[in-house]
């Protein structure tokens, strides 16, 4: 278990603090260079420390679904992040993981809803050896309680093995269900393949081959059917993995898929509203990637949309706030945007999935200050792109796009009054008038009249 | 003057509209500000002007999606009132502009043989009152080479007993066998004055099943044989076959998507949506489907097909409060399996699993759904079961031939494609080599 921070649970009761202690304490039982009776005074402290932190966590839980009584509502996060695998087949990863880090300590520090404040945070890391433990900002490791005064301070926490994943997993829609208007926010960065759906790979994940079949594969699409009957009735998977085609999976012989469930189905009827989204990284067939010492770019897009661009287009009650489907239209601007801005993120794709999905209107966040918009210029006729060298200004500053192209240009602007247009080159011809609008979040399309040069 | 004396309004003009959008009600959001949106369902027609009210002056945004998923939006302000009369409005015109349909955007040019082929309202290419054999793919204008031959195939029922089930476990090849005399194999260049699957009485609809040869070598496809379905219709199908421009998504299915519409502009706009993710304005046109879509059904000459897709749609953005409809979709068109998958994931969505199997399996032996959506929904309903009733070996079996067909099938077409041929990890390996 590594339930790292619950809403109310500070000071001695910090959950983080507790588990770090039985952490070390496991770790110094199991390190055969110390003395053995070191090594067994350590077992002990381990045990010790365990019962703590179980307790507490004991206390935590019944506190959250106490709040739920009161009709509070909460927002429940687990973040997996896998960067060392078992399996000798599957490739080391670090992006993952900084990832899950980047996305624990978002929700940590940054997560702001007005009416679903923060409830708890559950995470999970198989860092590969070059990252070693999570390494929290100064903000989140005060916030978690980690107060030693180190600007190292770490938190190990709990391997991303399948049945860790799958225990915390029904822990976390627990806490989570206490509620039926609470939110859950599943996090996974790691492996992933595509068969017809996707699948994701937690440390312990088998590759078939010759003489062994897959083990340990996360069927995730089969997941959310399954949570069609459960509560809360906001469900939110962010996804930053792979969904390669291998030919391993395409040989595979076998009828059922290759992969396991981590919520078993229940004969119940259907939550009203369902909000049950899945926001991945990749496109079917298609890899995400990052860079290899920051999370990857779905990650940061996503972090970016929450935080400040995928804000629905009204404010509600004087608040911006991004909803289920601001989110879906933000992030599928956002690869766009972040693939023509960044060399590095050529070929990235980012898609959604709403598996049994009823509605759309669930606030996930609110934003704090402007939002930013991403703004999509094109020309008409798009004949005209290639030669169009566009431009939007806000804020008396004005932004070109630094090479014409006959694809639509996404760029970003502030909320509020802006301008775009398009200049050409003599010998085109062509003109256009720029047009003035409010920029509304979270994408706002421009369409330029273009004109032969009279 | 008090504010409740004026009336605020914005007066939308729709130019540019493209053919396949002119006289369907498109879902609008009219946003303020700051405060809930309105939504107003709009006809869509070349110069035309809705007026619509709005409560307060200031700034909105009007805005709308297309079934491509591409967002069309401007913004106006609405004036303090000046008039003597107390009124207040702004004027936003739409330009439709560069903008098309999912269709449109995919389509790769077209040789047109025969000047007879005309546009349909997708972009797409018909031949009106008959369709011919050969539909060509070309490269943009380049080749001339035929690249796609359909024959047309047979409609019978099928029996997933009568499949090869050893072949079934040797690999991923989806096995359907024809049974009976019930088969009725057409000559490959018969020329079609209508959908053979129809007649005057819709309960006895059949969908017609298309092989499909194709090579792509343009996408890296070559001789690739797919299974169409194409759903009848009172008129003759409008059908549009597209390489995929992913192919990739899925190797075991076929490069090739294939679309259709009905004749129901408003049913193809919520359907679009749906499959689009589109979800809050597919629900926009939701409480009005309902009633249409049961007097699609229940109408003289109603139309199983249509109400089909009303109900995938209302499936994803509706509670359950109706099943009647649904459940007659199921049970009184017997060729058609699509209406049995959805009433079964209804009794699902209704807690009541216990039932679903029976739709499930009915809709097993009736053949293959006419949509890719009712491939995927077959697959998830059965795996949902397989999960809740671990024992029962008749869901276990009937699980595993829903994979294989979802297997088998390229998703991302709306007609259900599946691919035919070789075991496909042979394939996947001669490839390999």
């Amino acid at each position: 278990m590594a339930l790292i921070w619950a809403e109310g649970f500070t000071g001695e009761k910090a959950l983080a603090p507790l588990w770090r202690r039985h952490a070390v304490a496991l770790a110094r039982s199991q390190d055969r260079s110390l003395s053995p009776s070191d090594r067994g005074a350590a077992i002990v402290e381990a045990e010790d420390t365990k019962i703590i932190y179980d307790n507490t966590v004991a206390e935590a839980e019944a506190a959250l679904a106490q709040t739920a009584t009161r009709e509070e509502l909460r927002t429940h996060a687990l973040v997996v992040g896998v960067g060392r695998y078992k399996n000798a087949g599957i490739k080391a990863l670090t992006t993952s993981v900084h990832g899950a880090w980047a996305f624990a300590d978002w929700m940590l520090r940054r997560f702001h809803h007005l009416n679903r404040p923060l409830g708890s945070v559950e995470l999970i890391l198989s860092p590969s050896d070059s990252l070693g433990d999570w390494k929290p900002s100064p903000e989140a490791a005060e916030k978690l309680g980690l107060t030693d005064g180190s600007s190292t301070t770490t938190l190990p926490v709990e391997a991303a093995t399948f049945t860790n994943i799958k225990n915390a997993f029904n822990r976390w829609l627990k806490r989570a269900g206490t509620h039926l208007d609470n939110a859950a926010f599943f996090y996974f960065s790691g492996h992933g393949l595509w068969k017809s759906e996707p699948f994701l790979l937690p440390e312990d994940a088998q590759i078939a081959k010759r003489i062994e079949g897959f083990d340990n594969l996360i069927d995730v699409q089969q997941t959310q059917i399954n949570m069609f009957n459960t509560q809360p009735s906001v469900q939110c998977f962010f996804i930053d993995a792979c969904q390669e085609v291998i030919s391993q999976l395409v040989e595979n012989p076998t009828t059922r898929p290759p992969a396991l469930v981590l919520w078993t189905p229940a004969n119940a009827p259907v939550i009203p509203d369902r909000d049950a989204w899945r926001y991945e990284g990749a496109f079917p067939s298609r890899k995400a990637f990052g860079p290899a010492d920051s999370a990857p770019f779905f990650t940061q897009e996503l972090v970016a949309c929450l935080e400040r661009r995928g804000a629905a287009p009204a404010k509600i009650a004087n608040a911006w706030r991004v909803t289920t489907s601001s989110l879906k239209e933000a992030l599928e601007a956002a690869w766009r945007w972040r693939e023509e801005a960044d060399r590095e993120a050529q070929g990235i794709k980012f898609s959604t999935a709403a598996p049994g999905s009823s509605s759309t209107t669930a606030t996930l966040c609110h934003i704090q200050g402007s939002p930013e918009v991403i703004v999509e210029v094109r020309c008409h006729p798009a004949t005209a792109m290639p030669r169009a060298k566009l431009f939007v200004e806000s804020g008396g500053v004005r932004s070109p796009r630094p090479q014409p192209l006959p694809s639509p240009w996404y760029t970003t602007v502030t909320q509020g009054d802006c301008s775009a247009g398009a200049e050409f080159e003599a010998s085109a011809a062509l003109a256009t008038t720029p047009e003035n609008f409010e920029a509304r979040p979270p994408v706002h399309p421009v369409q330029l009249m273009v004109q032969p040069r009279v | 003057m008090s504010d409740k004396a004026v009336h605020y309004e914005i007066k939308i003009t729709s130019v540019h509209v493209p053919r396949s959008l002119r006289g369907v009600r498109l879902p609008f959001e009219i946003i303020p500000q700051e405060g809930e949106a309105k939504r107003s369902l709009i006809t869509l027609q070349e110069k035309h002007t809705e007026t619509e009210s709005v409560k307060w002056p200031g700034s909105y945004l009007v805005r709308t999606v297309l079934p491509s998923g591409q967002l069309i939006a401007k913004t106006t302000i609405v004036p303090q009132p000046t008039g003597p009369k107390g009124e207040a409005s702004s004027e936003v015109t739409l330009d439709f502009g560069e903008y098309i349909t999912v269709a449109e955007a995919n389509e790769p040019s077209i040789l047109e043989t025969s000047n007879k082929y005309l546009p349909s309202r997708r972009g797409a290419v018909k031949k009106p009152s008959r369709i011919r054999r050969m539909i060509w793919f070309m490269k943009r204008g380049v080749s001339a080479d035929p690249r796609v031959s359909c024959d047309y195939g047979m409609f019978v029922r099928w029996s997933p007993e009568a499949s090869d089930e050893s072949l079934e476990t040797s690999s991923d090849a989806l096995v359907i066998k024809p049974i009976g005399e019930a088969s009725t194999s057409l000559p490959g260049n018969i020329e079609m004055e209508r959908h053979p699957g129809w007649t005057p009485n819709s309960r006895e609809w059949r969908p017609l099943l298309m092989r499909s040869r194709f090579s792509l070598p343009m996408f890296g496809t070559e001789r690739q044989e797919a299974l169409l379905i194409c759903p009848p219709s009172h008129h003759p199908p409008p059908l549009t076959l597209l390489p995929d421009p992913d192919p990739g998504v899925n190797s075991n299915a076929p490069s090739l998507l294939a679309y259709s519409h009905s004749d129901d502009g408003e049913v193809d706009l919520l359907f679009s949506y749906v499959r689009g993710g589109a979800l809050d304005l597919a629900r926009q046109l939701a409480p009005r489907m309902i009633e249409r879509a049961q007097e699609i059904l229940q109408s003289k000459v109603s139309n199983p097909v249509n109400a089909t897709l009303a109900a995938y749609a209302l499936l994803k953005v509706s509670n359950t409060e109706r099943q009647d409809w649904v459940r007659n979709l199921a049970d009184w068109f017997e060729h058609l399996s699509d209406g049995a998958i959805i009433y079964g994931w209804y009794l699902i969505r209704a807690g009541k699993a216990e039932h679903a199997h029976k739709y499930f399996r009915i809709a097993l032996t009736r053949g293959v759904p006419m949509y890719s959506e009712g491939v995927r929904l077959l697959r998830d309903g059965l795996n949902f079961l397989r999960g809740l009733y671990t024992e029962n070996a008749q869901v276990q079996a009937d699980a595993t031939r829903a994979n294989r067909m979802a297997a088998s099938a390229n998703l991302d077409s709306e007609l259900t494609c599946l691919r035919l041929g070789k075991g496909l990890a042979v394939e996947f390996n001669e490839k390999a080599k």
